[in-house]
């Protein structure tokens, strides 16, 4: 099932890259974070407004209640496409987004598409927001005040099974803290290093799951350019970056009542995006992981296949995260050290791969960053691990 | 966010019903859980949904539930949602229902950290919004 690979043959090319800094409250709509991110990517590639003929972007929390978003942020950017994609994958979105710009650009409907994603969490808080169904009517009222329930119920079910390593946890939160402190994107408060020690300290939110175990949302805004290689080449762009690999699922063992919800759905879409692209695990130069909780982090790290179940832990203690390491991971701090700019988030890990790829990571780059593995996962559902789990493989073109 | 002084203490948060789920909510404040049963698969499904998940089918209907089953796993929320200040930290867990589906439930009238997976819990009622309405909770049997 869904084994085909129509990214296989390299013909689709991310040309462009562009990221604003993250901001716990910039007083910026998503509007504004998506048209200086547009301004970027034009600036770079030498494009025109009227060369962009086909647009995706994602449904911010900030927009929640605006059925007509992507069209009127089209509106406000002055775009005309011919193709158009509104994703709400949550955080699957950005890098879903590129791989639906591949399948436009391949099947004739777009030549040159800009993916923008952008939030403001921080401006308007979350408050506002309606999401309804099972979440209003089932879950807040048993006690959900946001995904650090669903994390610490799953963090149990975890420890139960295998046994919770703090430890190996609180390494990863030091490594990603230590890339935020070299990104200045970062959120700016996050800029300052930290130790296992106040990973372990830091107080509860819903055990065991703690304060730098979450993520925090900011507002933000990131997108690239996607066109064919041959355009690409055309244009004479200076760097470029192959989709070679994609896989997603949604809504993973909707007919199991009593799952193990620490199974996920990358324990299908890990080993197939592999098998697409002909690669293993030990093939994969940096890993790119969407990062609400780092628990997420380790369950990515054992059902993708970068070690078994339970040793995600130990897998964490042993390896070298650091840039100059054996396996890099979330080079510029993730979403957890450099903030989540709310459902754009996903894109802070897409952006981070592509500029590693593209050797401008300054002194974090990796060297030899000839590919990435990037993720990502989207919305809680009723008590069944997450929604949406997605895998990306890039590599290098020029 | 208002200054905590000032602000206005919430009842707990209520369910809002749907055309869908009134019986559900009728049935809980005499006391009765029900669940949706999947006629043509056997099995219960929870939370309600439109159709039958494990069939496809609308062969769908409300059966009262025991109101036992055992933890699944659980988490001491210490920040709590809007509403539930009162009873903070309060217990959110996964419930197992012998029925064989999970409900998301507050454990009540229990020290935390007594709580052991497998620990067979049953429903009680928990008074909610302007106090004629209820949501399910579970205690210790």
């Amino acid at each position: 099932m869904n084994k085909a690979n129509y990214l296989r043959d390299r013909e689709v090319a991310i040309i462009a890259y562009a990221e604003q800094k993250n901001e716990r409250k910039s007083n910026k709509t998503p509007y504004e974070q998506c048209a200086a991110v547009m301004v970027k990517l034009l600036r770079q590639t030498g494009l025109k407004p009227a060369d962009i003929d086909g647009f995706a972007t994602m449904m911010p929390t900030a927009e929640a209640g605006n059925t007509f978003y992507s069209n009127m942020l089209c509106e406000a950017l002055g775009l005309q496409p011919r193709w158009l994609q509104l994703s709400d994958l949550g955080g699957c979105a950005p890098s879903g987004n590129v791989a639906r710009a591949a399948a436009a650009i391949l099947t004739g409907q777009c030549e040159v598409a800009m993916c923008l994603a952008a939030d403001a969490t921080g401006t308007t808080g979350v408050g506002h927001r309606h999401i309804g169904g099972a979440r209003t009517e089932f879950m807040e009222p048993a006690g959900f005040q946001g995904p650090p329930v669903a994390f610490g119920i799953l963090s149990h079910a975890y420890d139960q099974k295998y046994g919770l390593n703090l430890r190996a946890l609180g390494t990863l939160a030091v490594a990603q803290r230590n890339g935020a402190v070299a990104n200045d994107n970062a959120i700016e408060q996050f800029r300052k290093k930290i130790t296992v020690e106040d990973y372990l300290n830091s107080r509860m939110i819903a055990e065991p799951a703690r304060l730098l175990d979450c993520v925090m949302r900011c507002d933000g805004g990131n997108g690239l350019i996607v066109t064919s290689t041959e355009r690409a080449k055309k244009m004479g762009v200076p760097h470029y970056v192959h989709p070679i690999a994609y896989s997603e699922i949604t809504n993973f063992g909707p007919d199991d009542a009593t799952p193990d919800i620490t199974e996920t759905g990358f324990s299908v879409v890990g080993p197939e995006v592999f098998e697409k692209a002909g690669m293993s695990p030990k093939d994969i130069r940096m890993f790119h992981p969407y990062d609400d909780f780092l628990i997420a982090m380790m369950l990515q790290l054992e059902q993708i296949g970068f070690c078994k179940r339970g040793e995600g832990g130990k897998f964490l203690l042993e390896t070298d995260l650091s840039p100059t390491g054996r396996l890099p991971i979330n080079t510029g701090g993730g979403q957890i050290s450099a903030g989540q700019p709310g459902l754009a988030g996903g894109g802070v890990n897409l952006t981070e791969a592509i500029r590693q790829l593209f050797g401008e990571a300054g002194s974090r780059q990796v060297p030899k960053a000839t590919n990435a593995l990037v993720t990502g996962i989207g919305v809680i559902p009723y008590l069944r691990n997450w929604g949406s789990s997605s895998c990306m493989i890039l590599e290098k073109g020029k | 966010m208002s200054d905590a002084k000032t602000e206005k203490k919430l009842p707990h948060p209520a369910p809002p019903a749907s055309a869908l789920t009134q019986p559900m909510w009728d049935a809980a404040r005499q006391g009765k859980l029900l669940l949706q049963y999947d006629r043509k698969a056997g099995k219960y499904q929870f939370f309600p949904r439109p159709l039958a998940i494990y069939s496809g089918s609308d062969e769908v209907e409300w059966r009262e539930a025991s109101g036992r089953g055992k933890l699944y796993a659980w988490t001491l929320v210490h920040v709590p949602l809007r509403g539930l200040e009162d009873v903070a930290p309060y217990v959110s867990a996964a419930v197992e229902l012998d029925e064989g589906v999970r409900l998301m439930a507050r454990i009540v009238d229990c020290d935390p950290k007594t709580l052991k997976p497998g620990m067979r819990v049953r429903v009680a009622w928990d008074k909610v919004g302007d106090g004629s309405q209820v949501m399910y909770v579970f205690r210790p049997e």
